[in-house]
């Protein structure tokens, strides 16, 4: 199918896959420098995930326009879907996870609002932190006794 | 010696042209009919080449913060980017040697570096319980 002087449907194709795959490459290389020079745990989750999730995204469309065969684009349709839900999920519990066990920020970050929420609802990591000091409380009591 | 030019009359009885015996997994890429098609093929593939030493470039600076990362979180984010990178290659892979073989991989990679994060997760938050 020809659309003018040569330029087939094919030809066009592979031009958008190399230019959706430069984007994708863009975006994983700008995320790996986010990983190696931000300052922060919290920064870093932030630049590998969404970097991530759109270099592999941008990539999986770009293999879709090149080989355009049934099994790469069902493939694809199900890693992308599962790829704008899982990554997300991932770094939000690693994010949690280090904010429970009280990493500290960077000094320049200007608030912190899940500890602001902690604090005013009671939804303290002390609980657990509680029942092991009653533990070892118990536990000193006992050898006393 | 001895195995390499066993090796090499192997490659060479293997069926290599014939049709009947063509591989399921490859797509065949037929020759390109037209200067434009010819363009945008040596440019796809001078992309993918480039793509495959910055993804190995990226993959070797979040192996260095995996190795150095101060905290436990930054091990567990560097091994999730790292897998990401390995998806990458291999859909690289894909679209070089136009094989299906290693699409397979992409969502299995995927599924195993989401869970390997949660894991990572819950192993921090339950670390300062005890």
């Amino acid at each position: 199918m020809n659309i003018f002087d040569g330029l087939t449907i094919r030809a066009l194709f592979d031009f958008l896959s190399a230019g959706f795959l430069l984007a994708a490459l863009c975006f994983m290389f700008i995320g790996a420098m986010g990983v190696v020079r931000l300052p922060d745990a919290y920064n870093r989750i932030h630049a590998a995930s969404i970097c991530v999730t759109l270099g592999l995204t941008a990539m999986l469309i770009a293999a879709c326009f090149h080989l355009n065969a049934a099994p790469i684009l069902t493939k694809s349709a199900i890693t992308i879907v599962f790829i704008f839900v899982a990554t997300p999920i991932g770094s939000h519990m690693l994010a949690k996870a280090a904010h429970d066990t009280n990493l500290p920020q960077w000094e320049s970050t200007l608030s912190d609002e899940l500890a602001e929420d902690k604090k005013r609802y009671g939804w303290a990591d002390d609980e657990p932190a509680k029942s092991a000091t009653e533990t070892d409380a118990a536990s000193e009591g006992q050898y006393a006794a | 010696m001895n195995m390499l030019t066993h090796l090499s009359t192997m490659l060479a009885a293997a069926p290599h042209g014939d049709e009947s015996h063509a591989d399921e997994s490859t797509i065949p890429i037929p020759p390109p009919t037209t200067d434009w098609e010819a363009a945008a093929q040596t440019a796809l593939f001078v992309v993918v080449d480039v793509g495959m030493i910055t993804l190995s470039l990226a993959f070797v600076m979040c192996l260095w913060r995996l190795l150095r990362g101060p905290t436990l979180a930054d091990r567990g984010l560097a091994s999730d980017t790292i897998a990401m990178q390995v998806v990458g290659l291999s859909i690289l892979l894909t679209i070089r040697i136009r094989t299906l073989m290693f699409f397979d991989a992409v969502l299995i990679i995927s599924i195993l570096g989401f869970a390997s994060t949660l894991a990572f997760a819950q192993f921090i938050a339950r670390r300062r319980a005890v």
